[in-house]
């Protein structure tokens, strides 16, 4: 089953794999091989079996519960077949792997030195000074800057991509013949995506391991898989070079896995056009009034320490923000974690709490302190959160849930509420007969569209939707945001559209702002900000989202594996930062002036 | 490090300050004249007065409190009233008879309880976990005086291997032992119980993480997975979980000293209970704060050596 | 965010926990529920089943064996140690149950305001509590009734006191849990008063393991009122209670065991019937947590 370009034999082969758990069975007579130096990308959605594919090759399937059948052979040897105490050497020695969670996937309590050098010790044997120094080989392989110091320091002092690099130089240290990579950096922020892979693939021309891959994301396939298998429901639906399958998917369902993808990025329009400065802030809208404006909003929260719980400083989450939205328009917030994004959302519905700036909703001051005017606000902007699990009371009926809001505000009550709510369901897809159900009864997509209905039966003038899309699988993801989009023409209402997700916000804003430490780096249309990035940050920012076709490999920058510390947003009390400026690239795109 | 300890030792001298004064205020409120506790209802008008005086219960509740507070910080903790000898003497003459007996039984219960909570995890719902998770429920539900009850009619009544009574006067070592065996096997049987059930949960709940699978990935044994990896992570909630339960301990060291007659602070409390002693009750209670406030900060020091993120809270 | 994986770990429903739960809870669950109700029945039942009038001396009888005209035998006074047991359970039962009751409500209002407010109001109202966890409880209770006067409201009083902090610090961890959910993030920004949102969503959340608690802590109560009573501050002779029984028979221990040794287990199985119940249900409601208290 390896590609016909390459005829080594493959360092391992999986025919026949069928795995289940107790009855059921999860993964349906699976097969394929990889070839030494080579990258096999499994892409599927969850549940599609792909990572319990990876544990069974490992032997890590539960005990007791998890049985696999076929055959797995790396090299001659069928790893089904062998009891623990080989297995044990067949991992982290010929077979080592690398998880999601870089967070959690280190042992808190031991240093990563100790941690690397375990499975050095286990498969190679050394010990003590030679131990040692193997260790540091490896961290100067996988670019930890200040190797001998860091050596001796402990997971909670890395960040996730230098945590995700430390699990690297574990799964390389003993040389293996193949590395099972499970969604390896989609915890990672998009600029630490794309070092880190660019980092494997450079270590892997290095070692000539193989490496399988298992993504949910079509463009980490185009950037890093030379062989593709697309998987759905415990099978292989599809397998082939990863330009066969980009360039001619056969079956709709990968079709639909490669439209997902971003297509503005990548495709950078020629040429700069000269930029001027202009006075003020950037505060221009689509339309008659702006139905949000938002005025030099910082967000700073205290950090205390000390005996008395002393103020050490203040860590400026936002900084300075200026927007506005006009009526039936989408404004998209983007920008990686820590940026601020989300905390801008949460500080105009006074769910964090604002340093200074002022917040006009339809063209009204809002007065935080004002009880009428906080209600108003409370009717006129609503949020839509990012978990569909985690936003819905699961003790509360939906319909409940969608009239309790109503009530509280006095907008409707008794049969009127009831039957709006059945209205609502009715908008977006759901049928009203199940308005005495339970969240859990309801899918991840369905949810987020009784969170949408509740949000609109306050007939608000604004939504914040913060990552209202970014928990969801490819296809739901399309399917919410082709209603959200359906909705806003209907019921002319405008979004605040936070997301780190570029496919998502490309295809539902009208105007984009790019966050960068608390602060707006860049405003403008979505073409203009996208197609013509003016700022520094955001022409990063773009050229690290995965490329959408493997043919654009060559095509775009190379990345550099560097390992800069994140600039600390912790200030002294009290600082001031510099008054910002700007320049306008064009009508209504703006970026902020170096300072 | 020295401002989560500097926050702790904080904590611990306000948590002392509060007992102090809640202390001082509940003897003074409750019914009951010290001074008639102490000369009787016969006592003639004169010498109630001179007595007043001389314990100081004639000035102002303030300046009370203000002497009150600063002798105790100085170890003063008063003289008891029906003894007439210094308070903190009363106490420090039976207190390392508690210490030694509660320091034993956390030493033998923590060395069986931890092995026994690992073992549970490990054989998770397979006879040994149902027979210790029975057992260790049956230990945590035993008061303390019926666990030495049962074990003074066994092993020193019935099988006369240890004395009924370990009330002092041990010459020898070998005396010494076997006087304190069975007072300490009942504490420690009710400690290890409630050792042994924090220990499996906490293992389970590690065993189920993330990087216990990275440690599998990279081929350790099963023995250095649980070992190494699961219980180092483990001791933390452990230790926790024994400061929480010194407080259980020290109220069980009471019973146990009653049942075997036994010197102690028990029974000390016991007489300042019985003869209206307010204040060496009060200075018993201060005492027994001072302990619980010491084991939370050792508890604290003891993170900073399990857990490397410490610094960072 | 894997769909399969948050449908795993999807939280139950009241009617659905409720029957759930039922139907996981274990055998040895179920024992502890039916010890519970027999001596709850006993108790209310005690002047039936009795044979003898609890405080009935007899110079005759004095420690008659068991067997005979005395089930279980007869204290040193020639009472009828059956009898005594049954009219103890009301004892037992009633000072545990009332003070529990306090404790919880006092201390969950305690803890969910705590919680919910944060900020001074969590750091005053828990400093309080961490002052009162910082006395050993038994030595604290001790304190209390002697102070106070053995009398069934101070006995119920001092429990209760000791007990309050537990069920502050559980309400206040589960719901600071549970305030950071995004759901309540939701009833926030639609605008939801701080009293809706804690007790119409956060308390049903947090019911479950309210109710773990108050099942392991009525253990810790029936223990501790039979502590007191062992140490001589339960309810004044001749009022049989369990942990006065095992101090009067401890006194004959070298001669009469049964005196002592009825009394300690009927002690041991409704301590040990309250632990069953609390640890069933923890595992029943959530099968990773499996904690002491």
């Amino acid at each position: 089953m390896v590609g016909k370009n390459t005829s080594d034999k493959p360092v391992l082969s999986v025919s026949g794999l069928t795995i289940a758990f107790g009855s059921t069975t999860v993964v349906h007579d699976l097969s394929f091989g990889i070839a030494a130096g080579e990258t096999l990308a499994v892409v599927g959605e969850s549940g599609s079996g792909k990572s319990v594919t990876s544990l069974a090759i490992m032997g890590l399937l539960p005990e007791r519960i998890g049985r696999a059948s076929g055959s797995v052979k790396l090299g001659d040897r069928d790893l089904l077949t062998l009891d623990e105490s080989e297995m044990r050497s067949v991992r982290g020695g010929q077979i080592s792997m690398i998880f999601q969670e870089p967070m959690t996937s280190l042992n808190p309590v031991q240093r990563i030195g100790d941690q690397i050098g375990e499975a050095i010790r286990i498969h190679r044997g050394l010990k003590g000074a030679e131990l040692r120094e193997a260790v540091l080989e490896m961290l100067r392989k996988v670019r930890i800057p200040d190797p001998e110091e860091r050596i001796d320091n402990y997971p909670h002092t890395f960040s996730g991509g230098m945590r995700q690099r430390v699990m690297i130089a574990m799964a390389l240290a003993c040389n293996p013949a193949l590395i099972i990579a499970d969604e390896p950096t989609t915890a990672l922020d998009v600029t630490v995506q794309a070092q880190t892979l660019a980092l494997l693939k450079e270590l892997q021309r290095e070692t000539g391991t193989a490496i399988l891959f298992i993504t949910h994301d079509m463009g980490v396939v185009a950037e890093i898989a030379d062989h593709v298998l697309v998987m759905r429901r415990g099978r292989a639906i599809e397998q082939g070079t990863v330009h066969e399958v980009f360039s001619n998917p056969r079956d709709a369902y990968t079709r639909s896995l490669i439209a997902a993808a971003p297509s503005l990025v990548g495709k950078l329009a020629d040429g700069t056009i000269p930029a001027r400065g202009v006075e003020g802030v950037p505060l221009s809208f689509r339309g008659d009034a702006p139905v949000l404006e938002v005025r030099d909003l910082s967000v700073r929260f205290p950090s205390r320490g000390g005996l008395f719980g002393r103020l050490k400083g203040e860590v400026h989450a936002v900084e300075q923000v200026s927007f506005a939205i006009g009526k039936g328009e989408t404004l998209g917030l983007v920008g990686e974690s820590g940026s601020g994004k989300s905390t801008i959302g949460k500080a105009i519905i006074d769910l964090a709490p604002r340093h200074s700036g002022e917040i006009t909703v339809a063209g009204r001051r809002i007065d935080y302190a004002d009880p009428r005017s906080l209600a108003s606000l409370r009717r006129d902007v609503q949020m839509i959160f990012q978990d569909p699990f985690g936003s819905l009371d699961t003790r509360q009926s939906i319909g409940s849930a969608i009239i309790e809001p109503m009530q509280v505000h006095g907008i409707a009550s008794g049969k009127e509420a009831r039957a709006k709510m059945e209205w609502l369901l009715e908008r977006v897809g759901l049928d009203p007969a199940r308005a005495t159900s339970l969240p859990h009864e309801f899918s991840g997509g369905q949810r987020q569209r009784i969170c949408i209905a509740r949000a609109l039966a306050m007939s608000p003038k604004l939504i914040i939707a913060d990552e209202a899309v970014s928990a969801l699988d490819v296809a739901i993801k399309a399917q919410i945001i082709d209603l959200m989009i359906d909705l806003q023409k209907e019921f002319e209402v405008s979004y605040l559209f936070i997301s780190h997700d570029m496919a998502a916000v490309e295809r539902i804003c009208d105007r984009v702002a790019v966050m960068y430490f608390g602060e707006i780096v860049e405003i403008g249309a979505r073409d203009d900000v996208i197609g013509r990035p003016g700022h520094g940050y955001t022409q990063r920012l773009l050229s690290a989202i995965p490329i959408t076709h493997p043919d654009q490999r060559s095509a775009r920058p190379p990345q550099r594996v560097d390992a800069t510390p994140p600039r600390s947003p912790m200030k002294p009390v009290g600082y001031r930062p510099p008054p910002q400026s700007w320049e306008m690239m064009a009508e209504g795109h703006f970026i902020r002036r170096a300072s | 490090m020295v401002s989560f300890l500097a926050r702790r030792l904080g904590f611990a001298v306000v948590t002392l300050f509060s007992v102090l004064t809640l202390v001082f205020l509940i003897v003074r409120i409750l019914p009951g004249d010290p001074v008639l506790v102490i000369l009787g209802d016969q006592a003639s008008p004169a010498s109630v007065i001179a007595l007043r005086q001389r314990l100081g219960l004639d000035q102002p509740l303030l300046v009370q409190y203000g002497r009150f507070l600063l002798q105790a910080i100085q170890g003063d903790l008063g003289t008891s009233m029906i003894s007439g000898r210094p308070v903190t003497e009363e106490i420090l003459a039976v207190l390392p008879y508690t210490l030694e007996l509660t320091i034993a039984a956390l030493i033998l219960g923590a060395a069986l309880g931890i092995p026994a909570g690992v073992w549970a995890a490990v054989r998770r719902n397979r006879l040994p976990d149902y027979v210790l998770r029975l057992l260790s429920l049956l230990g945590l539900s035993l008061p303390a005086f019926v666990a030495a009850i049962i074990l003074l009619m066994v092993f020193a009544i019935q099988f006369r291997w240890f004395p009924v009574i370990s009330a002092g006067g041990a010459d020898t070592l070998t005396e010494r032992l076997r006087q304190m065996a069975l007072p300490t096997l009942a504490l420690a049987l009710i400690m290890m119980a409630y050792i042994t059930r924090v220990t499996r949960s906490a293992m389970l709940e590690v065993l189920s993480q993330d990087f216990v699978r990275t440690a599998r990935a990279k081929g350790a044994s099963a023995s250095a997975v649980i070992w190494s990896h699961a219980l180092g992570n483990c001791l933390i909630p452990i230790t926790t979980v024994i400061g929480l339960y010194l407080g259980i301990l020290i109220g069980n060291s009471v019973l146990t000293e009653i049942v075997f007659s036994r010197p102690g602070l028990g029974k000390l409390i016991l007489t300042a209970l019985s003869q209206r002693d307010y204040t060496l009750l009060q200075g018993m209670i201060v005492v027994y704060t001072l302990m619980v406030v010491v084991v939370n900060l050792l508890t604290d020091l003891t993170y900073g050596f399990l857990d490397p993120r410490v610094q960072y809270k | 965010m894997s769909e399969t994986a948050a449908e795993a770990a999807r939280p139950t429903t009241p009617q659905n926990a409720f029957r759930g739960v039922l139907g996981r809870l274990n055998l040895s669950t179920w024992a502890g529920i039916a010890i519970v109700v027999l001596l709850v029945l006993a108790a209310i039942f005690a002047p039936y089943l009795a044979t003898h009038p609890p405080a009935k001396q007899s110079i005759m009888d004095q420690l008659a064996p068991p067997g005979g005209g005395y089930l279980l035998g007869a204290d040193q006074f020639g009472r009828d140690i059956w009898s005594r047991l049954l009219f103890g359970a009301r004892y037992s039962l009633a000072i545990g149950l009332f003070a529990i009751l306090t404790a919880l409500v006092i201390g969950s209002l305690i803890g969910m305001t705590a919680g919910y407010r944060g900020g001074r109001t969590d750091i005053l109202l828990m400093q309080v509590m961490d002052v009162i966890l910082a006395f050993p409880s038994l030595i604290l209770g001790l304190a209390l009734v002697a102070l106070m006067g053995a009398t069934m409201t101070n006995i119920v009083i001092a429990i209760a006191f000791t007990a309050t902090p537990a069920f502050a610090r559980i309400a206040r961890a589960a719901v600071i849990a549970q305030r950071d959910r995004e759901y309540v993030q939701a009833c926030r920004a639609m605008g939801f008063s701080g009293g809706r949102i804690l007790f119409r969503h956060i308390l049903p959340a947090i019911l479950p393991e309210v109710m773990v608690m108050t099942s392991l802590w009525m253990a810790t109560a029936v223990r501790t009122e039979a502590s007191l009573a062992f140490i001589g501050l339960g309810l004044a002779p001749p009022t049989p209670t369990w942990g006065g029984m095992v101090r009067e028979g401890f006194e004959n221990i070298l001669s009469s065991f049964h005196l002592a040794l009825f009394p300690s287990l009927a002690i041991l199985i409704l301590v040990l019937a309250f632990n069953l119940i609390g640890d069933g249900l923890r595992d029943a409601i959530d099968p990773r947590l499996k904690d002491a208290s």
